[in-house]
């Protein structure tokens, strides 16, 4: 195999997959990544087994072969020549790749192309297009609250697709996000429910273009943006009946500026303890005071003024997750709708926009 | 900066004293509490008549007996210091909020806030000793300094049952003639290097520079050079979160058979949620210890995601982690513990199980029940398991064999 292409139409390809290979060292194998060369094509493939990349670009290819080869040294390699050169990629005897550009060269061990595991064959049958920057701004609002615990379920959120919308929902058992966006009426056979896992979404989240293509077989989920398709390998279990869990009519309701109140947690959240984040709120008659404690520190009070007329309400949070939620919404103006002390708050923007976002978010006892 | 008034309060050979207050005679006789000559272990105390023996607290029962053949041996029961320690607290603190509780059997109180209340300082500290003896029934010893080292290390002089009190511009009397080994940095090692530098009192360390002791022993080096010159700085740990509790005991004999494993398991989580209701603290992380016949230890620890109190799920999570443990093994086993570490009083709640104050309710109330009747009042069938193998008193509950002075 021999072929040769400029640094910058295959650095950005390197660096995804440099993302996707498997950084821990349980199978060497799947620290690499698969170049395979034929026709006028270079084809990179990599995966950890559970999300797979695949991209191809047009390349002088002088030699057809394949070999794998370690996806971090190539990046590292080819990132650190000079901008604009030919780089040129030979394989040579005894399982080796010489990479040469200019007065550099490289000679890398390899492993053979036959160990690599199979990624699975993406499809593209159900003619599902989806707006990509619709899609990511909903990951962005999902993303934080995704877990990586022993729930395997919970270490991905659920993507619905219907004829006319998609959503995803998040939760790590204390807190739940929830968006949802009309998109252009598709024709489904049927509503598409699948967990995603969170490196997937990560990876989506690097993509570039207008729109993505989707679709799915029984075990893995395909996308695909221009030359490139990311496999992802469906996570199991059932997802937990979040609808149930979404409170429909807490009486306790006020709106607050986003601002406002991201500075004041953000200042009492200064003397919360490093493990709990706890702080709490007492909502009292057109106010929110704030406090903290740490023994070890002392206190903290602030105080912000709403439009509250509800009952007297003492509640903790976790300050981390409201700044989660804080950070991601885009509105000025934001609404909360609580109950009582033990139960769950609903958390939304002020006024209804393009993307339906939702936080659910579990009190804390202090 | 002000002169503080530091006062260090330690109970004499603390597990002896108590045994010699559950049964007079052994008033005045050799005696170590920690096991059985023939048992395994180590002494965990030495009244003062044994020590004259050479028997001190770590060393192993068989060469205690060696030492003192005719010394009286108990296993002793940490139930029983645990509750004596805690009215000990209780006494101090009513002197001072002030304090840190240094170990089961010592104290530091912080008198300095205190002065418009207190004449003397040293009037009280007295009163204090006098007090805490009377209400205990056993001797402590204290010591007064403008820090805690010299505090602590002016107790060390006063014991048995005395009271040293260290004065403005008496530390360097004090300091200079005191044997290097009584500074808590220097151990065993640093001992040895000391020694062949020709060092052996305090005042003998005043020569050497501070770079040289870094040099010699790094930052504890630091640490060093300020402590031998009677510098300590750091404030009193007063309302600390502890980072772990733990349970653990040594079995009499090895055991092989799972279920009376469990048990023992079981009966020390239940030993282990008492202070984690007290002091309303949630765990996040749970790990078993398990030591082989072949003195191997395994520890095993989960991370949970909502921490817990409750003794029933914290069993639950402790047997799961020690079938693991335990089913990769065909040694039997010597001994086994729980720890919850990552304590905090704050805990989220879940939004898949609804939230009910039932489980820490049933919690304090066994807690009420057992306060009133006694500790082995209210036992679950599995725990009653081990019947078979310990004495079993209604108030206190099965009588392990290990005791242990941490906290």
């Amino acid at each position: 195999m021999k072929f040769s292409i400029k640094k910058k139409d295959i650095i950005d390809e390197l660096q995804l997959l440099h993302g996707i290979v498997e950084k821990r060292n349980t199978m060497p194998i799947l620290a690499n990544i698969l170049v395979s060369a034929s026709g006028s094509e270079v084809e990179l493939k990599g995966t950890d087994l559970e999300v797979g990349l695949k991209t191809y670009f047009p390349a002088k290819v002088e030699e057809e072969g394949s070999i794998t080869i370690s996806g971090r040294k190539v990046f590292e390699i080819v990132k650190s020549l000079p901008d604009g050169e030919m780089v040129t990629f030979k394989e040579s005897k005894d399982l080796t790749m010489e990479i040469t550009s200019g007065a550099s060269e490289f000679k890398v061990l390899c492993l053979p192309k036959e160990d690599y595991p199979q990624v699975p064959e993406p499809k593209f049958e159900k003619n599902i297009v989806l707006p990509l920057d619709k899609f990511q701004d909903m990951i962005d609002r999902v993303y934080y609250a995704i877990t990586q615990e022993q729930r395997y379920y919970l270490s991905g959120a659920l993507l619905i697709l219907k004829d006319n919308s998609m959503e995803l929902v998040s939760t790590d058992g204390h807190r739940l996000a929830y968006t949802s966006s009309a998109i252009e009426k598709m024709k489904l056979s049927s509503e598409i429910r699948a967990i995603v896992a969170k490196k997937t979404l990560s990876e989506l989240r690097k993509f570039e273009d207008d729109s993505i293509e989707f679709d799915l077989d029984e075990s893995n989920l395909f996308f695909k943006v221009k030359n490139r398709t990311l496999i992802s390998r469906i996570i199991e279990g059932k997802f937990p009946n979040y609808d149930a869990v979404i409170p429909k009519d807490n009486p306790n309701t006020f709106t607050v500026s986003k601002e406002e109140i991201t500075d004041a947690v953000r200042r009492v959240s200064l003397f919360s303890t490093e493990r709990s984040k706890g702080i709490k709120f007492y909502l009292e008659k057109n106010k929110i005071k704030l406090f903290s404690s740490n023994p070890e520190i002392g206190e903290a009070r602030d105080k912000v003024d709403i439009d509250y007329t509800g009952e007297d309400l003492e509640i903790g949070f976790n300050s981390q997750y409201l700044l989660d939620f804080l950070a991601t919404v885009s509105a000025e103006t934001v609404r909360f709708e609580l109950k009582d002390t033990n139960s769950s708050v609903l958390i939304k923007p002020e006024v209804e926009e393009d993307i339906e976002y939702v936080y659910v978010l579990m009190p804390m006892k202090l | 900066m002000r002169r503080r008034c530091i006062v260090h309060i330690d109970i004499d050979a603390f597990f002896a004293a108590v045994e010699v207050l559950l049964n007079p005679s052994f008033k005045g006789k050799p005696l170590i509490v920690g096991g059985l000559p023939h048992e395994r272990g180590v002494a965990s105390t030495a009244s003062y008549e044994a020590r004259k023996y050479g028997v001190h607290a770590g060393i192993p029962l068989r060469k205690a007996y060696q030492l003192c053949p005719h010394g009286i041996f108990v296993r002793g029961n940490s139930q029983i210091y645990r509750a004596f320690s805690k009215k000990f607290f209780r006494l101090l603190s009513q002197y001072t909020p002030d304090m840190e509780e240094a170990s089961l059997d010592e104290a530091y109180l912080d008198l300095t806030r205190c002065r418009p209340l207190y004449s003397s300082f040293s009037r009280i500290t007295l009163e204090i000793k006098q007090k805490v003896e009377k209400e205990l029934g056993i001797t402590v010893s204290a010591g007064m300094g403008p820090n805690k080292i010299l505090a602590k290390l002016a107790t060390s002089q006063a014991k048995p049952g005395g009271l040293v009190e260290i004065g403005p511009g008496g530390e360097e009397e004090f300091l200079k003639n005191l044997g290097i080994e009584s500074l808590p940095g220097i151990g065993p090692k640093a001992q040895v290097i000391l020694r062949m530098l020709n060092i052996h009192k305090i005042g003998d360390l005043w020569g050497l520079s501070r770079p040289t002791l870094r040099s010699l022993f790094g930052l504890n080096g630091e640490e060093l050079y300020l402590q031998s010159r009677g510098v300590d700085t750091r404030p009193l740990v007063t309302a600390s979160v502890p980072k772990s509790i733990s349970r653990e005991t040594t079995f009499l004999e090895d055991i092989w058979d799972r279920r009376l494993l469990l048990a023992h398991l079981a009966y020390l989580c239940d030993r282990l949620t008492l202070p984690l209701r007290e002091q309303r603290l949630f765990a996040h992380i749970i790990e078993v210890k398990a030591r082989y016949s072949d003195f191997k230890t395994e520890a095993r620890r989960c991370l949970l995601l909502s921490p817990l109190q409750e003794m029933g799920k914290i069993y639950k999570v402790a047997q799961e982690l020690f079938l693991q443990l335990f089913s990769s093994s065909r040694l039997s086993l010597r001994l086994v513990g729980v720890k919850a570490s990552d304590l905090v009083s704050a805990r989220p709640l879940s939004l898949f199980e609804p939230y009910s104050e039932r489980p820490e309710k049933l919690g304090y109330a066994v807690d009420q029940v057992r306060e009133k009747y006694g500790f082995g009042s209210l036992l679950t069938v599995r725990e009653r398991m081990l019947d078979s193998l310990y004495s079993f008193e209604r108030k206190r509950g099965f009588v392990l064999k290990t005791a242990s002075l941490t906290k």
